[in-house]
């Protein structure tokens, strides 16, 4: 490659990923000081591979939904019957398992499943006065116990809306300034997960 | 009376009342678009006011450190909030939220490569990557040029704030019952120094202003640096702001984007970003006028949409029930869609939201 000489898409992909030598990121590196159809482009492919490394996994087939969701409920009706809150999850858990060998391509999905329930019994643990409350979650379902930890902040969409006010020709950008902290702020979770 | 005596009397009796007798105030009677509004003294030539705007939107080329007070009112609520401010250009800045005891609550400090957001009270620290307009679909001119054809601008005047003499510029957009949005432009600097946005029934929904502005010839650079509190935690954020357009979008989410066939007069698509939550995808969808900015969030999921403290109230739209409230940034209307959730933002009318919202079906 020449400086001049505008470089494959492969290895510009290859540059964004820093995957190329030292002195071939130099090469390109002095070709995009002085190609703007270059630079454009590599912007354009950091940008979608940063969108890329957020793509969620596919959603679940309904069928296989609704196998887990009846082994979730058939686990909770015997546990009711006879056991402890902390055996039926696990009672829960290895039904699961035994469903998702034979179905090896959602092993993914079901193991974030399984670790969902984990998580519930971590809070119930946290939180002894859900166990007063009866078993309602499981017996709706799995997605009963998503529910609350994926509610979303009207503060996470706000402050993304004021990210990108703030670059309008007249934005307000001390008026934002004093809305964007505070959303961001309260749009993170106690627990870490925050977004920003 | 000769001539000049003539004009300079003329000049005085269209620059009444005194500016500080025109700035706006907190529990004043909201004034409505239509009242009379400052005219240029006949003495002195008004400047192009759509070159007085490109100055303004753009951060100055002095630095400056000032008290800015911000008042936002909604839902029949008035809030007032106080920041101070200091700038170095080109990039440099540091903003303290303070209360109304005087404490800073919240720091954002950018040393031009990073930008910091500290919660005092939390102990809480974001570390985040200054946005880059450069990157945007809808670069710089071709917002400005969005802006001269969905809005007049006009010079309508000269008053002072905070001591320094400002050139008024009203920008009022097209239709029966326009937005407004009122700038006070510093003559010598650029900088806005006091802004006022209107709604298209005429009630103020947001005044900035500076109640104090020095330009000092520099600025401490300790200022613009950041370290972490001992024992504050650390967020480093994963959202870089993307402008995307709508074909990446289907290739990074995964899911087919949603895209409403009806936008408000003047409004286009600028681009997309990609937000990663909770393990899933929000799409942002942006829309421009030029001044406005409309956001309709695309989630893949019925998750709920937890309001906080903000009054919510239903509404119906044709595919079914939704919830809308008022905040400081505008309305929100929040919606579920074929098992997603769908979540328009803008400082629009309920009527125009729920029109995008309906054409989405």
């Amino acid at each position: 490659m020449t400086e001049n000489r505008c470089p494959p898409g492969a290895l510009l992909s290859a540059y964004v990923d820093r995957e190329v030598d030292p002195s071939e990121e130099r090469r390109v590196g002095l070709h995009l000081a002085g190609c703007g159809g270059c630079r454009a482009r590599v912007r354009s492919l950091g940008r979608l591979k940063l969108a890329m490394r957020h793509r969620p996994t596919p959603s679940m087939p309904a069928d296989l939904r609704e196998d887990l969701l009846r082994m979730a409920r058939d686990a909770d009706a015997r546990r009711r019957a006879r056991r402890s809150p902390w055996a039926r999850l696990s009672e829960a858990a290895l039904e699961l398992a035994a469903g998702l060998r034979a179905r090896p391509a959602w092993a993914a999905a079901g193991a974030a499943l399984l670790l969902t329930v984990a998580l519930a019994g971590r809070r119930i643990q946290a939180r002894p006065e859900a166990l007063t409350q009866g078993p309602e979650a499981l017996t709706q379902g799995p997605e009963a116990l998503t529910q609350g930890p994926e509610a979303v902040s009207v503060d996470f969409v706000l402050a993304a809306h004021n990210e990108y006010s703030r670059t309008l020709p007249l934005a307000s950008t001390e008026k934002i300034m004093t809305e964007l902290p505070v959303q961001i702020s309260s749009a993170g979770s106690e627990e870490g997960s925050d977004v920003y | 009376m000769s001539t000049r005596l003539f004009a300079a009397a003329l000049a005085a009796v269209l620059a009444w009342p005194p500016a500080s007798a025109a700035e706006p105030r907190v529990g004043a009677a909201e004034p409505r678009v239509g009242a009379a509004e400052p005219r240029v003294g006949a003495a002195e030539e008004a400047p192009d006011a759509s070159e007085l705007l490109r100055q303004g939107a753009v951060p100055p080329a002095v630095a400056y450190a000032g008290e800015v007070s911000v008042v936002t009112r909604y839902g029949g609520r008035t809030r007032t909030r106080e920041l101070l401010v200091s700038f170095v250009p080109p990039n440099r800045f540091r903003r303290e939220l303070v209360d109304s005891s005087g404490y800073t609550a919240h720091v954002v400090v950018s040393d031009g490569a990073t930008e910091w957001i500290y919660d005092r009270a939390r102990r809480r620290v974001w570390k985040t990557t200054p946005d880059d307009a450069d990157h945007k679909l809808l670069g710089p001119e071709d917002e400005l040029d969005l802006l001269a054809q969905n809005y007049d601008a006009r010079v309508t005047g000269q008053e002072d704030v905070a001591g320094r003499r400002c050139w008024v510029v009203t920008v009022r957009g097209q239709g029966e019952s326009p937005a407004v949005r009122t700038l006070w432009i510093d003559r010598k600097t650029g900088l806005v120094l006091q802004s006022k946005s209107q709604q298209g029934d005429g009630t103020i929904s947001s005044t900035m202003r500076f109640v104090r502005v020095e330009f000092p010839s520099s600025i401490d650079e300790t200022s613009f640096r950041f370290a972490p509190p001992p024992g504050a935690a650390v967020v480093t954020s994963a959202l870089k702001p993307g402008y995307l357009e709508l074909e990446d979008a289907r290739l990074a989410a995964g899911i087919d984007p949603v895209h409403p066939r009806w936008l408000p007069q003047g409004f286009v698509f600028e681009s997309l970003n990609v937000l990663p939550h909770g393990g899933d995808t929000f799409l942002h969808f942006r829309y421009s006028d030029g001044v406005e900015a409309l956001s309709l969030f695309q989630y893949p999921k019925a998750a709920r949409l937890d309001f906080g403290e903000l009054p919510v109230r239903q509404v119906r739209l044709a595919a079914g029930d939704a919830r809308v409230t008022e905040g400081p940034d505008g309305k929100v209307l929040d919606w579920p869609r074929r098992g997603q959730r769908v979540v328009l933002v803008g400082n629009l009318p309920l009527e125009t939201l729920r029109r995008v919202a309906e054409s989405l079906e």
